[in-house]
């Protein structure tokens, strides 16, 4: 398989630097390939080659790149409705024509042969071939009989367009709240820490940051494998002879480990110390930012009685002192660092001279104390005053494509609305009811179950409390991807009255238990939009036809409203009786978008996300018309017209930057929690966490992701390239742990948690290196379910799930 | 113009003289070799023909089973050509 790509824009006095960098990568990617050639394939069925000879009848549109938050765009070619070919845009700003080695081959993952192609229905213990139609009827039947009853799982990788008709259809149709998205797994943590500290979702900066920072600090983080183009803006700056100080501070060693000049290796939970050990030291060394910290931030600590968001306000005495146990000596004890690094990193904080940015993605989030670490690593850099200028950030990285356009915007978790409005709150419900043309009252005030608790109530009998029977999953892989898999999905396989509806692209380890599959067009097999991490809306218009007779998800959740509304279900109807998705043409016409064959014949995409925009307001994230997001390589919200001309927000609450910042401010939080224009500065203690290891469990398990798989890997595993480079699912183990328990590279190892065991071969001194003590193992292979073991304790405010700190015990498995 | 290429041997090749042409070679970089004898390289060119006369050079070898490109990255004073 070949890929192209190009960059026209190369500046003239960074051409060698450029080249270098570019034959590094080249060379990279080359000797992944032959490593994965070395290696025994697993039996995947290939995705089609994707040719990419330039020719004159390919036809070449954008897309914004299927795969993670970066947003990376891609140019695809088209041949004889086929996706012959991928190029990295030279007119994006996000990779400036650049792509990691996922990002090459993302056509592929359009042509493996085990596409579904046909709606399946579970008899017996086989699947039959039915109809669309059938289909329909089929969901409609269920959720008929218990509208209360019925959930909606999604995604971050849902369009917004997908998304908000899921939304609607769910909190503004059903009156039903239990719809909450896979990110819930991923990025609940960030959203809750901006809420606790600037009372409004998503990062201040962007990855400009990551051209102008001095320093850069991952916590928890690993881009050089999960967001590879964001990385190497970074280290594409040290190759054209800029100082840039790179830190990680992790659990094991990575790949951005190897690029890092100081490396804090921590225990589980050691980040709360450590960002607390930063405060302590700043506030000893009278380093801090006063000027800052008077003008913009309160300081708030943990209402222990009352446990929400907004705390109790603590004065900066209050602060100091409960700081104080956070000297460099317990930082090491707790966290396992080096008493020396905390004075280092509290030196770095204190030099107002530099520019800091801090980048966080799972580490940080997939945490008991989630909410806890993200308030006080943005409290680190309020203190110090690293905030609002270029370079100087706290930013969080999402790892699905549209988790903060499609979940955090548009408000697919179980507590929101649209635009950062919360169903709890009966003014957004009157706002959304009047954007949707509602009865009052329609939207339920109470929030629906959160992931965790949807999956732990579907696998409930229905007579013990289980109050979910039916769910629908789009364009997500729970069966996967869940925490604790035997608790949280696998129960399903004995409950008869559960129903489990699947729109799916391939056939997963969730469409194993399902009663429906319905076969969905993907990518650039459909319009769409997606939103990435930092804040940049982006468009696509379909290119090729889907796959047999998959749709879209969007068609999916339309029709399935209009033959509910067919049958007279109240809900269906806004307060003129009319449909809810009421789509007309120019004309002003109704058109049936509900029937498959009039889908296409206007732009559904442009109707709901025109009619989405009057909620981007509220929240001060305002969006273009879709229009503006044709013609460009996406906008970074807030988008508002200035003399004709739609303009983009690179940084927030900054005079000058932020358009919303009033003369004079300088920095203004405007939506502060407390309606003084200020951020909060938290404190929160050091906790171990949920599960430590112990004599009969004397491993820590951390789980993530690698290079040449996108999470679940149900399209990279397709993609032989990949597949071929990283076959499947391994042990990354200490050599020492490994010695005492004879185990050398290559054996096959039985790993046990409380929760369940699986069987996998070590890996001594491969990828990674986690230190004595800890094993990690990656969660994109299917024949290796990793989720069997971990746990799902959760965060208490973003009901995240900690998939990085679960107990385990390993021992060489028999007959070897 | 910049491509990555897997070379692959035949199976009795003398893969010492021809990694040793390959590593001579002005426009090319050798990377590490892999044990299923599958060699990464990168070559460098000013322009498409260029690129497809080293690609046939280093398929011309003696002992080279097969060349399989990986990436081509190219600009815009070169896309054309």
């Amino acid at each position: 398989m070949t890929t192209a790509c190009s960059d026209r824009r190369i500046p003239d006095n960074s051409t060698l630097a450029r080249r270098q960098f570019i034959k590094a990568s080249a060379m990279a990617m080359a000797t992944t390939m032959a490593a994965g050639k070395a290696t025994g394939a697993l039996p995947i069925l290939p995705a089609a080659t994707v040719v990419s000879e330039t020719s004159l009848d390919v036809v070449w549109n954008k897309a914004p790149c299927r795969f993670c938050g970066t947003g990376c765009h891609v140019q695809v070619g088209v041949q004889n409705g086929r996706v012959v070919a991928i190029a990295g845009d030279r007119d994006a700003e996000v990779n400036k024509g650049l792509l990691c080695v996922k990002g090459y081959h993302v056509g592929g993952i359009l042509y493996g042969q085990d596409r579904l192609t046909h709606p399946l229905l579970k008899v017996g213990d086989h699947y039959r071939k039915i109809t669309w139609d059938e289909a329909i009827d089929v969901i409609a039947d269920r959720i008929m009989a218990a509208p209360s009853r019925f959930a909606f799982y999604g995604s971050g990788q849902w369009t917004i367009p997908e998304g908000y008709a899921a939304q609607k259809f769910m909190k503004g149709g059903l009156g039903n709240n239990h719809i909450d998205p896979n990110a819930r797994l991923c990025m609940a943590s960030a959203v809750t820490g901006f809420l606790a500290t600037y009372g409004v979702d998503e990062p201040a900066g962007c990855y400009d940051d990551l051209d102008h920072c001095d320093v850069l600090i991952m916590w928890g983080n690993n881009p050089a494998e999960m967001h590879p183009v964001l990385f190497s803006r970074v280290t594409d700056r040290r190759l054209r002879g800029e100082q840039v100080l790179m830190i990680d501070i992790g659990t094991r060693r990575t790949r951005t480990t190897e690029k890092c000049q100081h490396y804090l290796e921590m225990k589980g939970h050691g980040d709360l110390a450590i960002a607390n050990g930063i405060a302590h030291q700043l506030i000893k060394n009278k380093t801090y930012n006063r000027q800052f910290v008077e003008k913009y931030c309160n300081f708030k600590a943990p209402d222990d009685a009352n446990p929400n968001l907004h705390g109790r306000t603590i004065t900066f005495e209050e602060y100091q002192k409960l700081l104080e146990p956070y000297t460099p000596e317990y930082v090491q004890q707790v966290a396992g660092v080096h008493a020396e690094q905390i004075v280092m990193l509290g030196e770095l904080f204190g030099n107002p001279n530099l520019r800091i940015t801090s980048l966080w993605c799972m580490g940080m989030n997939q945490h008991t104390r989630g909410t806890a670490i993200n308030n006080l690593v943005h409290g680190i850099h309020l203190l110090s005053g690293h905030f609002g200028r270029p370079g100087d950030a706290p930013t969080s990285l999402t790892g699905q494509p549209s988790a903060c356009g499609t979940v955090r915007e548009v408000g697919t978790l179980a507590h929101g609305l649209p635009g950062g409005l919360v169903v709890s709150n009966p003014q957004h419900r009157a706002e959304a009811e009047r954007i949707w043309n509602l009865p009052a009252g329609r939207i339920n005030p109470n929030p629906g179950y959160h992931t965790v608790l949807m999956w732990e109530k579907f696998c409930t009998p229905s007579d013990q409390g289980g109050d979910i029977d039916t769910i629908w999953v789009q364009v997500t892989n729970p069966g996967q991807s869940l925490p604790n898999l035997n608790k949280l999905f696998r129960p399903k396989a004995d409950l008869k009255e559960k129903f489990l509806i699947v729109s799916e692209v391939y056939p997963t380890a969730t469409t194993q238990l399902a009663d429906l599959i319905l076969p969905s067009a993907m990518w650039v097999e459909k319009n769409g939009m997606f939103g990435n991490s930092e804040r940049r809306t982006q468009q696509w218009f379909k290119m090729v036809e889907p796959a047999g007779e998959a749709r879209d998800d969007c068609w999916q959740t339309i029709a399935v409203a209009r033959r509910l509304f067919d049958r007279g279900l109240d809900g269906m109807k806004d307060r003129d009786g009319r449909f809810i998705f009421d789509v007309r043409d120019q004309d002003g016409n109704v058109v049936a978008v509900w029937d498959w064959e009039h889908y296409y014949n206007v732009n559904v995409d442009e109707f709901l996300f025109n009619e989405y925009r009057a909620f981007s307001r509220f929240k001060h994230k305002d969006l273009a018309p879709y229009a503006e997001y044709v013609k460009a390589r996406g906008l970074r919200w807030p988008v508002l017209e200035v003399d004709g001309h739609w303009r983009e927000t690179k940084f927030r609450f900054v005079e000058g930057a932020d358009p919303y910042v009033a003369t004079g401010k300088g920095i203004q939080f405007y939506h502060s929690s407390t309606n003084d224009d200020r951020a909060q500065i938290w404190f929160h203690p050091w906790e171990p966490p949920a599960e430590t290891p112990c004599d009969e469990f004397p491993l820590y398990l951390t789980t993530g992701r690698v290079l040449e798989h996108w999470h679940t890997g149900t399209m990279t595993r397709r993609i032989p390239q990949l597949s071929r480079a990283m076959p499947g699912a391994y042990l990354e183990i200490h050599p020492e742990d490994a010695r005492q328990a004879g185990i050398s590279s290559g054996d096959m190892v039985d790993v046990e948690s409380r929760r369940g065991t699986i069987r996998l071969p070590a890996w001594i001194s491969g990828r990674g290196y986690p230190p004595q003590g800890t094993v990690f193992v990656p969660f994109f292979d299917e024949m290796h379910l990793i989720n069997d073991l971990t746990l799902d304790a959760h965060d208490p405010f973003s009901k995240e799930p900690d998939y990085k700190k679960s107990a385990v015990r390993i021992k060489k498995a028999s007959g070897q | 113009m910049i491509s990555s290429l897997l070379v692959q041997f035949s199976p009795h090749a003398d893969q010492a003289s021809v990694l040793q042409m390959l590593a001579d070679h002005p426009q090319i970089d050798v990377g590490t070799q892999v044990p299923s004898g599958t060699l990464p390289v990168v070559i460098e060119a000013e322009h498409r023909g260029e690129l497809n006369g080293l690609h046939d050079w280093i398929a011309s070898l003696p002992g080279v089973a097969a060349v399989e490109v990986v990436m081509v990255y190219f600009d815009s004073q070169n896309a054309t050509q």
